[in-house]
């Protein structure tokens, strides 16, 4: 499937990438704020973004390889 | 609350440095395994060299005044790694490829700029020469705050001096970036686990003292919940996002950050364990602050915010904590200064200081260049002390941080441009540069040093912002704004010129950068002659044996392709030296190209073919089909069983495939780029040969090999470049035809064993005529007395024995002419051999009633065999007394026609049958019955005619058969086109 081999590991990371911006720069960051989440919500997020590049490292990684 | 003494903390201050000393030493002379040195952990904590004292002490200040604005600066590093594959790897493999060894390296050697160069050098100096001050302010103040005494400028000038000497003797060791300052690296990932461990340790112990444990701070804090709203009320209004931006920008541009992972990067992959890794070192760092700064409103230490770390560890009790929360403090600010350092270091002699004087090649260039770099080294830590000296006490840890990240922030354009804008010009970064470093300037840099807020002034920030982060959203907005818009401005007004549209490609990976013409020296000793004059004869030596052996290469390397690479690698060692802009001075001067001389694209195939294999898993959507398409078409050349090499402009191989090899003998790494004259015998000659000869097909040709004969044909064809017409390259094809030439040997010699069985029986008859003839001519003698007639017999007996005689030559010369495998060619006479091969003929009994004439005149003669050409007259005449009934009669006539001699045997036979015309060449194919052929004398007849470089023509009908060999004459070169 030539489109899925398309899709290469700069693809992978700009979605986590936006991901991350959703999560930690947009309306949405602001939103959580003000509803009282729990003060290591932040780092939960935090905490999920780097599972996601960690993820994406390990398939780099392999292919490096 | 204890207070320690300043010579319990001055003392404990030297030995954590002596310790730091240690670990480098120990790595440097291997005394610690080679796997821990080379973990990816350790250069994961390496990169904790982000984190300084404004981290490790001012994060709890920061978050007790701005709430969680404090993350931001660890967040948004976060996002950078995030974006490893598209933002970082690319930079690393430009920053490897290249040797760039900083970012003033990165942009100059992009814009092809000398001016690139500096001022992104004076902007560093600017933005992180307050900031390596502010560690030193942080370690004499974090002594005031645990001792209350009032001078720590002692053990602030003698943190500085240790600091420097660290610096000279483990980050200034090797002037090539392409050896890596372990020792260094190691001490420095030890100081990030120090401050790690020191910070959770005071953390776990001010908690357990505030709140009796985890469970305590949530319920303080359920109870309190104005506390945990004081984290957020400030992001909700503060500048969060401009605040990532800065983070972001000096997650990987920061000096300390660029030379930690990309100039001392030891394996590309250890930056994708990075990319996760780090970000979760810094999340363990920050997650204790905010329990850090909730401890301290509880238990109220008294200190400043900035310090409440020290104050914390002071309320345990336990001197030993305070001590190593305060070498906590050490560790930062030394790991700060000593790789920030040499960043800068680097950067100031590349860009600042070299290009006013110049390598002297009266003088050591690594002497001079290590020496250089150590006097840079002192001078950039003295700045930054006698910075700290001038420096007001009154501005907060945070706020130097966030001034040079801003200056960091300024890059930013400059990198999009650089990895994903070929038009981006060297004029358009530098206004921006200007642009956004003049408001970077006015409203960061000057206002802590006059104390007036320019944003104020200018009404771009509200009046009492300018002490807080606030005034960096606008900051950060303006400036990059400007930087931006210039950027794109006047990069579209200005044009790039050739040199730097070539870098912009090659930072885009766009295109493969084709050598711009030939090089006008010829051998590495040339090379050497000619930077000898720049840097030295040492040096110059050294650089080219340094890059001969990195390349795998001879001193007696004279292929063009290979010297254009050599030229690059040394263009490469001498930019991580000097920086990219000298580099390539000192190569385009020295070692000059021939502009004027453009190679061939053939000579290019390799280069081309090089750098796609090195970035081929880098290709994506169809340039990746056409990868795949392009490796698929060598490969049918790779695995074709015919040799085929090719031959650019000039006489050079650019292709050698596996089949040649094995044919010739000489593997691809020694013929690629070389000329063919210059092959060794017999190849060279025969390939010059055969490509100046006008033919295109050479049969058969054969060359002695280890002292035994093998036969190949060669076929040459000239190459198209599509859309061009002819290239000028030449294509050859060789096919080794060895075991084809001994099968049909073998073959002739049964044929001719063969037909001398169908002989025999004739033979016989000959021989015994005269022999009976002899043996009367015996009887008689016996009785007669007659002398004259004696002598009568005698004579008759002779003549009858002369002629079987001439019988038993003729069959032994005919047995034995084909079993030699050399084959001479010289002229032949035509008439005599169709008289030989008519005697032999008539030996068979069949033949015996046809009637030859032989009409080839007298003097006609070709270039062949004479036994083969008397074999082929044999089999033909052979074929025709099969053919004929009992009056039949054999023709042999001759005539010119254009430059071939045509021989026509013509019989009046019962002729071959239409329907198996085609076949009568194929071997073992016959009409006769068991026993009277063996099928082999047309096929070889066919193949004599064909090594002659003859034709055969076969006309057959019911009144006969007419067989027509086209030869050449004697007097026409056998290897000319005809």
């Amino acid at each position: 499937m030539p489109q899925l081999q398309d899709q290469g590991p700069g693809t992978h990371s700009v979605l986590i990438f936006l991901l991350a911006v959703f999560l930690v720069a947009s309306p949405f960051t602001t939103w959580w704020m003000s509803a009282a989440a729990p003060w290591y919500f932040i780092y939960a997020l935090w905490i999920a973004i780097i599972v996601l590049t960690w993820l994406l490292a390990r398939r780099l990684r392999r292919d490096t390889d | 609350m204890i207070r320690i003494d300043l010579t319990t903390l001055f003392v404990s201050a030297v030995l954590y440095l002596l310790l730091l000393f240690l670990i480098a030493y120990a790595t440097d002379r291997r005394w610690l395994p080679g796997w821990l040195i080379r973990h990816p952990a350790v250069s994961v904590l390496s990169l904790g060299v982000y984190a300084t004292s404004w981290s490790y002490y001012g994060s709890v200040g920061f978050a007790q005044q701005q709430g969680f604005l404090f993350i931001t600066t660890y967040l948004g590093l976060t996002l950078a790694f995030v974006l490893t594959p598209v933002l970082l790897m690319p930079i690393l493999r430009l920053t490897r490829t290249y040797q760039l060894t900083s970012v003033a390296d990165l942009f100059a050697f992009r814009f092809n700029s000398q001016a690139v160069g500096v001022l992104v050098t004076l902007l560093m100096l600017a933005g992180v020469l307050p900031y390596i001050a502010l560690q030193i302010r942080a370690v004499a103040e974090s002594t005031v705050v645990l001792t209350q005494d009032s001078s720590p400028q002692a053990l602030a000038f003698w943190f500085v001096v240790l600091v420097s000497v660290f610096t000279i003797i483990f980050g200034a060791r090797h002037v090539s970036p392409r050896e890596k300052h372990e020792g260094m690296v190691v001490a420095i990932a030890f100081e990030s686990l120090m401050k790690l461990f020191a910070l959770l340790v005071v953390a776990a112990i001010a908690v357990y003292q505030a709140f009796g444990g985890l469970g305590g701070m949530q319920t303080w804090l359920e109870q309190n919940p104005e506390h945990l709203q004081a984290l957020y009320e400030p992001v909700r209004e503060g500048p969060w996002a401009s605040l990532l931006v800065l983070a972001f920008a000096a997650g990987f541009l920061l000096p300390r950050q660029f030379h930690m992972l990309f100039t001392e990067n030891i394996k590309p992959r250890h930056l994708y364990t990075a990319s996760w890794a780090f970000p979760l070192y810094l999340l363990a760092l920050t997650l204790v602050i905010p329990p850090i700064l909730w401890a301290a409103q509880v238990l109220q230490p008294g200190t400043s915010p900035d310090y409440h770390v020290l104050g914390l560890s002071q309320l345990s009790g336990s001197p030993a904590l305070v001590v190593l929360a305060y070498l906590g403090g050490i560790s930062a600010a030394s790991a700060m200064v000593v790789v920030s350092t040499l960043a800068i270091s680097s950067m100031t002699l590349n860009h600042l200081v070299l290009p006013l004087i110049r390598p002297q090649p009266h003088r050591d260039l690594y002497d001079a260049l290590r020496w250089a770099r150590r006097t840079m080294i002192a001078a950039i830590i003295a700045a930054g002390y006698g910075f700290y000296m001038i420096m007001e006490p009154t501005s907060g840890l945070v706020g130097w941080g966030l001034i040079s990240f801003l200056a960091m922030a300024q890059m930013l354009p400059g990198v999009v441009g650089l990895l994903f804008w070929p038009r981006a010009t060297a004029s358009g970064f530098i206004a921006g540069l200007i642009g956004g470093t003049a408001i970077w300037t006015t409203t960061a840099l000057l206002p802590p040093l006059t104390g007036t807020s320019t944003m104020v002034w200018l009404g771009l920030a509200a009046p009492g912002a300018a002490a807080s982060p606030a005034v960096y959203q606008s900051a950060t907005f303006w400036s990059l704004s400007a930087n931006v818009l210039l950027f794109v401005l006047v990069s579209l007004l200005s044009r790039p010129d050739e040199r730097e549209r070539e870098a912009a490609a090659v930072c885009r990976e766009l295109t493969p950068v084709m050598p711009l013409g030939r090089l006008r020296a010829g051998s590495p000793a040339q090379f050497v002659e000619k930077l000898t004059s720049v840097m030295g004869e040492k040096a110059a030596r050294a650089e080219v044996e340094k890059a001969l052996r990195e390349l795998d290469m001879r001193w007696d390397e004279s292929r063009p392709g290979n010297l254009y690479g050599l030229r690059n690698q040394i263009q490469r060692n001498l930019s991580g030296m000097m920086g990219p802009v000298l580099a390539r001075m000192i190569v385009d001067a020295r070692l000059e190209l021939d502009r004027e001389s453009r190679t061939a694209l053939a000579q290019n195939v390799r280069l081309i073919e090089e750098r796609l294999e090195t970035s081929r898993t880098r290709l994506r959507g169809l340039a990746a089909e056409l990868d795949r398409l392009r490796r698929y078409h060598r490969q049918i050349i790779e695995d074709l069983p015919v040799g085929v090499c090719a031959i650019a402009q000039g006489g050079r191989l650019v292709r050698w495939n596996p089949a040649i090899q094995r044919l010739t003998g000489m593997p691809m790494a020694e013929i690629i780029g070389r000329r063919v004259d210059e092959l060794p015998p017999p190849w060279g000659p025969l390939l010059v040969d055969f490509m100046d000869s006008r033919a295109d097909h050479w049969h058969k040709q054969e060359v002695q090999r280890y002292g035994r004969s093998r036969w190949y044909s060669l076929h040459k064809a000239a190459i198209e470049e599509p859309g061009r017409g002819r290239s000028g390259d030449t294509v050859l094809l060789i096919e080794d035809l060895t075991e084809m030439q001994l099968l049909e040997q073998e073959l002739t010699h049964s044929e001719r064993l063969a037909s001398i069985g169908r002989l025999a029986a004739g033979v016989a008859h000959e021989i015994g005529n005269p022999v009976t003839g002899i043996s009367c001519l015996a009887q008689e003698l016996r009785e007669e007395t007659d002398p004259a007639l004696i002598a009568g017999h005698a004579d008759d007996i002779l003549q009858q024995a002369q002629r079987i005689n001439n019988i038993v030559q003729s069959l032994v010369r005919y047995a034995h002419g084909g079993s030699t495998g050399q084959r001479v060619m010289l002229p032949v006479n035509l008439h005599e051999t169709v008289a030989e091969a008519t005697r032999l003929t008539m030996l068979s009994r069949r033949a015996r009633q046809l009637a030859f004439e032989n009409r080839i005149p007298v003097n006609l003669h070709t270039l062949a065999d004479s036994q083969q050409m008397v074999q082929v007259f044999v089999n033909l005449f052979t074929n025709a007394a099969d053919a004929c009934a009992q009056d039949g009669r054999v023709v042999v006539s001759a005539r010119r026609r254009g430059e071939w001699l045509e021989i026509v045997i013509e019989d009046n036979g019962c002729g071959i049958p239409a329907d198996v015309q085609n076949r009568v060449l194929e071997p073992f194919f016959t009409t006769k019955q068991p026993g009277q052929g063996t099928g082999l004398g047309l096929p070889l007849v066919y193949n004599i005619i064909r090594d002659c470089g003859g034709q055969l023509d076969i006309t057959s009908n019911d009144s006969g058969t007419a067989v027509t060999l086209r030869l050449q004459p004697a007097d026409t070169p056998l290897t000319e086109e005809v």
